[in-house]
């Protein structure tokens, strides 16, 4: 047997790989690098969602973060991890799910299949194997991790013909090459780094490890924090447009004719942790001039939206404009009242005057959907 | 015997152990042909009637005899659909599953290793990372034979390679652009759909009865009539559409109705209506087939469903 194949086994073993994990463990990031790796990875055309940080403050050079991780194979998990300055807690039993942080709340999908939170950075440490159909593995060496033996392997990314790589998002985006370090009793990682021209960018570590040992008996029992009860979520709505007048207590507004195809409609109900009110979503995409679509966002509510208005917009009749490039590219948005309605219109794809147009051909939509009826000859 | 450790391996570097493939084999009982040239070339091709995909590089076309020659170029390989036996080459995505030795054998007169293969109960990520393709395939629970040199599944459900050759030289004409050389008419643009502006226009030029509904949302207004390309199976497409929003629309795809098509089956329902059936489709839109005076009409409408069907079921030949 090769060194290789070794290791390809040891990666593959089935589950379970223990009958308890207590694990410990570091998230390091470098954030410019993340974000370049990132980008980079993007194919050609595709759309990608960012969340940025609205509060002003400046994201820091690097970042290290701590998670734990308790499993008991097949079915309990828990995991405490990290989620920007919140700490994330979500336990799993079977099929149901419990989660917790400041600015979720304490949720659960009372057994239905329909959503699953994140498992935290350090699960893809303790499933290794959804991460070999793309990674070329070579073996580089023999080391020690936390007092255990372990291999050195370097994976370099083989993004299959016919699939993205989204799993490598785990390990992180847009890497050259990722170091591993394979546990050889065990078969799991203890350490990973991702590398973009020799540099880390990313590293998920392993700092305490305890296996096969009696697990405290509620670590596995949801609990609130006082004065809260776990809630299910409550998801958007998607509705047809037609229907949507009927949905939400205040008029709403399209562009007429309408800027390009429309993709969505959603009704979004007040969630009061979140501050936000209900409101509607109407996702339009529009072509570009220089091929292909962008999209254009119409959010609607009866009170006012979150995010004010300060010194950077400016006004054009009753409209708020404001150009928006913080975040490396031009997002066009304008805001106005229209008979109570609160409308926010924003853009990657078209120009100021583009969206100053469409915001002045908004018409009211009736309330409930036309009604079918004989051609009229 | 060959151990875990071997077949893995094998299906992990499978990129390099051969420079060139030539294999025939049998997908549900048709006969195929399958060449590929390190690191980007690939050609399948099915004997009869002879169709063929090539792919080089970024690049691909194809070409069928029964179409009367077609192709188009220039597009990404994630955008061209997989082809029978394609997907044995690439056994990659089988990593992420649990696999198991049964056995040794031979396949094709070469070292071979039987396995199962189960999915893991993890796996929730298998879209990911390929491996959902085979499970949509196979099942989640399957046999199948590796190639020990080469790494590639020889045999899995109804599909085989039953010659494999490697390393030998491959004629580059496989590869290269059709340029019509007499094998069948090729044309390197993929023809265009013809677009006409009126009812009366589509029902002359669709070469089939047109139907068209009797009864619509109020304020319905037709776009363009969108008719198959010529030499296409014939096809008339048309959107209705409600403005502002616009605040209603229904699809409406029609073509003449084949003998070989059944009545269809769950999860369409009877509406009620004669030759009128109705669906849930994707999200919230509603779904109605029509089959009347020799043609079948495929609407998709975010109507609600008693209002679909009233759209459907007025759908009458156009005079």
């Amino acid at each position: 047997m090769s060194e290789l194949g070794d290791v390809l086994a040891l990666l593959h073993r089935p589950e379970p790989r223990y009958r308890t994990l207590h694990a410990e463990g570091t998230e390091w990031r470098h954030s410019a690098l993340l974000h370049e790796a990132f980008t980079r990875s993007i194919p050609p055309g595709a759309e990608v969602a960012t969340v940025w940080r609205a509060d002003g403050r400046e994201e820091p050079e690097t970042r290290l973060e701590q998670w734990r991780l308790w499993e008991e194979p097949p079915d309990r998990l828990r995991a405490e991890y990290a989620v920007g300055d919140d700490i994330a807690t979500v336990i799993f039993q079977g099929p149901t799910w419990w989660s917790h942080s400041a600015s979720m709340g304490a949720l659960t999908n009372n057994g239905a299949a329909n959503s699953s939170p994140g498992k935290g950075p350090g699960e893809v440490l303790f499933r290794p194997a959804r991460l070999l159909p793309m990674l070329q593995l070579t073996v580089t060496g023999r080391s020690e991790q936390l007092g255990r033996p372990a291999y050195n392997v370097r994976g370099e990314p083989r993004p299959l013909d016919r699939h993205r790589d989204r799993e490598l998002h785990s390990l992180g985006s847009g890497a050259d090459a990722y170091e591993l370090t394979v546990d050889v009793e065990r078969g799991f990682l203890l350490r990973t780094e991702a590398l973009m021209g020799g540099q880390p960018f990313r590293r998920i570590e392993v700092t305490g490890l305890e296996l096969d040992v009696p697990l405290h008996g509620d670590v596995f029992t949801p609990q609130a924090p006082e004065g809260e009860e776990f809630e299910v979520p409550h998801h958007d709505r998607t509705v047809p447009l037609g229907q949507v007048g009927a949905e939400v207590p205040f008029t709403v507004f399209v562009p007429a004719p309408a800027p390009g195809i429309l993709g969505f409609v959603h009704v979004a109900d007040a969630n009061r942790r979140r501050g936000t009110h209900q409101h509607v979503r109407l996702t339009y995409f529009v072509a570009q001039p220089g091929g292909g679509h962008g999209n254009l966002w119409v959010n609607e509510s009866a009170t006012e939206l979150t995010t004010l208005i300060d010194d950077a917009w400016r006004q054009i009749g009753d409209l708020s404009i404001l150009e928006d490039s913080s975040m490396g590219y031009l997002r066009v948005k304008v805001r106005l009242v229209r008979d109570g309605t609160y409308i926010h219109l924003e853009t990657t794809a078209l120009s100021v005057d583009e969206l100053v147009r469409i915001a002045r051909s908004l018409v009211s939509l009736p309330p409930s959907p036309p009604v079918v009826g004989p051609t009229p000859p | 015997m060959a151990t875990l450790a071997d077949v893995l391996e094998a299906i992990h570097r499978t990129d390099e152990l051969y420079r060139t493939l030539r294999a025939v084999g049998r997908s549900d009982g048709e006969l195929w042909r399958l060449w590929v040239e390190r690191p980007d070339r690939q050609r399948v091709e099915r004997v009869d009637p002879l169709e063929f995909k090539v792919q080089v590089g970024g690049r691909w076309w194809e070409y069928s005899a029964a179409e009367d020659g077609w192709t188009s170029d220039g597009e990404a390989p994630s955008f061209v659909a997989e082809w029978p036996l394609e997907r044995l080459l690439d056994p990659r995505p089988l990593l992420a599953a649990v696999i198991s030795v049964l056995g040794t054998s031979t396949h094709a007169n070469r070292p071979a290793v039987a396995v199962h293969v189960n999915r893991r109960k993890d796996d929730n990520d298998a879209d990911d990372n390929g491996a959902d393709e085979w499970y949509a395939a196979y099942g989640e629970d399957f046999d199948a034979v590796i190639d020990l040199a080469t790494g590639i599944v020889v045999s899995v459900g109804g599909d085989e390679l039953t010659e494999l050759h490697v390393d030998e030289a491959v004629p580059s004409s496989l590869f290269e652009v059709p340029t019509g050389d007499g094998s069948g008419a090729v044309r390197i643009e993929p023809p265009e759909p013809r677009v006409v502006a009126t009812l009366a226009e589509a029902a002359r030029s669709a070469g089939f009865r047109v139907l068209v509904p009797a009864a619509l949302p109020e304020g319905a207004v037709a776009g363009s009539y969108v008719l198959a390309p010529a030499g296409r199976p014939p096809s008339l497409s048309v959107r209705y559409e409600v403005a502002p929003g616009p605040r209603a629309i229904v699809q409406v795809r029609q073509h003449p109705h084949a003998p070989y098509e059944d009545d269809p089956a769950p999860p369409w329902q009877p509406s009620g209506s004669e030759g009128v059936w109705v669906r849930d489709g994707p999200g919230f839109m509603t779904e109605v087939l029509v089959r009347r005076s020799g043609t079948t009409a495929f609407l998709q409408t975010d109507l609600n469903q008693q209002a679909a069907v009233q759209v459907g079921a007025s759908m009458e030949p156009v005079p």
